[in-house]
């Protein structure tokens, strides 16, 4: 096993509705939102962490594939299977258990194929953000939401903190080839979950209509793209390793 | 590596201070401007005290951090699973301070093309949720500070403690094993010199750092405190 090549995948990624990927913190100022979003501490922008886009494209997959990877994960934090051919473990990547049939595995396996970046917001794409700036968030609106007592019916309501519909993050990440069996996993399962986190969505609240993602080829005109079948929406560089 | 422009201070001689305020000043100071480090090397800690890191303005660059949350999600209902909510601290060095790398002689290979793949790949832990990209620029020729006439090295990098002159020690928990990591890869903690501490003589590199219970029989393990000496005179 040896890395052979890197697949790099580049987009970018539309909010067709509003995004929100919240953040906690340590303390709150009166009259402060209720639910910030996550922003980079140098910028003050919104972004999108790898960590959230990984592990949702995980989370879709595994569900795609169903069976062990939902019933075993209730014991676990995820299924850890034992197949070193795990298309779950071996694209996503899994801890192993401090014991020799785990490790043996793992090292069988070899490491997490696919990396994924942050996605920071497009300078243009901040640019037309920057006309909300007057009137919400910075790059941000600031939804407010009520909740309704079923007895009383009076409003209850809540700010909530979200990227509006429209915003475009680049989106990139890399998949590393070791074997020919990477390859083929590709194709059948990662741009296969990509195409699920559209039918899907990304963040929070998607259940009330946040966080429908799209992905668009970075260098193709944006209005020619509706339509297009995932592959041809992405840009795919292959860097050849070997020799 | 460290910030453009800086390196760590020397620990040659400490000069004598008085003055509180001056003192705590001098006690939290790490890294020096490459201009400081060359006065220091040569007139010792006294030029500190002229310092633009002490007296004026000038301080050094500090890496911000960044807490970030994540949630472990429950495979089932598809929320935050219950106990895994966790905030990691990560570093967060400002993209306009860049990093510098110090290398001496000629590498065994391309070492820039190495560099940018390392930081296209992530660098330390998360790379794979998108943590530690880097990208790499040069290389440049540099000029590091050197005293004229120096009888001792200061070195950039963590060295062993056999030979140091003016030293300041940290404590390393070293995972160690490389080819011997089994089911339980071995740490073991061990003491090593900071950076910027002095030697009269750059050598013994190798610090042995064998557990007490060795992985197999008459096997060491030695690490690799590769000295990068500057010259100062103490």
């Amino acid at each position: 096993m040896k890395l052979k090549k890197v697949i790099r995948i580049r987009s970018v990624l539309l909010a067709k509705t509003g995004l929100r990927i919240g953040m906690s913190r340590d303390q709150m100022a009166i009259g402060d939102l209720d639910n910030p979003v996550i922003r980079n501490p140098l910028t003050d922008e919104p972004y999108i962490p790898g960590s959230s886009l990984k592990g949702k494209l995980r989370y879709l997959l595994e569900w795609s594939l169903g069976g062990d990877y939902i019933l075993k994960a209730k014991d676990n934090h995820v299924y850890a299977s034992p197949d070193p051919k795990d298309p779950v473990a071996r694209i996503f990547g899994l801890a192993p258990g401090n014991d020799e049939a785990s490790l043996r595995v793992a090292r069988e396996r070899g490491p997490t194929r696919l990396l994924v970046r942050d996605a920071y917001l497009l300078e243009d794409s901040k640019r037309e953000l920057e006309r909300t700036t007057a009137r919400s968030g910075l790059y941000t609106e600031i939804k407010q939401e009520v909740f309704i007592p079923r007895l009383g019916g009076y409003a209850n309501p809540r700010t909530t903190e979200r990227v509006p519909a429209g915003a475009r993050f680049g989106v990139e990440m890399a998949y590393r080839v070791l074997e020919d069996l990477d390859e083929e996993y590709f194709g059948k399962y990662l741009l296969r979950a990509l195409e699920l986190l559209e039918m899907d969505g990304l963040g929070g609240h998607i259940s009330r209509g946040y966080g429908q993602v799209y992905f668009l080829h970075p260098e193709k005109p944006l209005e020619a793209q509706e339509g297009l079948p995932l592959r041809d929406r992405l840009l795919l560089e292959e860097v050849a390793l070997e020799g | 590596m460290y910030p453009e422009g800086w390196l760590p201070r020397p620990k040659v001689p400490p000069v004598q201070v008085e003055d509180t305020v001056l003192r705590k000043a001098l006690k939290n100071l790490r890294l020096i401007t490459l201009e400081t480090f060359q006065k220091v090397a040569e007139k010792g800690e006294e030029a500190l005290l002229e310092s633009p890191e002490v007296q004026g303005p000038k301080a050094p660059p500090e890496p911000r951090r960044l807490r970030r949350s994540r949630v472990g999600i429950e495979r089932a209902t598809g929320a935050a699973r219950r106990g895994i909510l966790f905030t990691q601290e990560l570093l967060f060095p400002d993209p306009r301070t860049p990093y510098a790398l110090y290398m001496m002689g000629e590498p065994p290979f391309e070492l820039r093309d190495a560099l940018a793949f390392v930081g296209e790949m992530g660098f330390g832990g998360g790379a794979s949720v998108g943590l530690g990209r880097f990208r790499v620029e040069g290389p440049f020729g540099a000029e590091l500070p050197e005293a004229q006439g120096a009888n001792a090295y200061a070195t950039l990098a963590p060295g062993p403690l056999e030979g140091a002159l003016y030293y300041e020690l940290e404590p390393h928990w070293g995972r160690l094993g490389g080819g011997y990591v089994g089911a339980r890869p071995f740490k073991s903690p061990y003491f090593r010199t900071r950076e910027g501490s002095v030697y009269r003589e750059a050598k013994d590199l190798l610090l042995d750092t064998t557990p007490e219970e060795p992985p197999e029989a008459g096997a060491r393990v030695w690490e690799f405190l590769g000295v990068f000496p500057l010259g100062v005179r103490v």
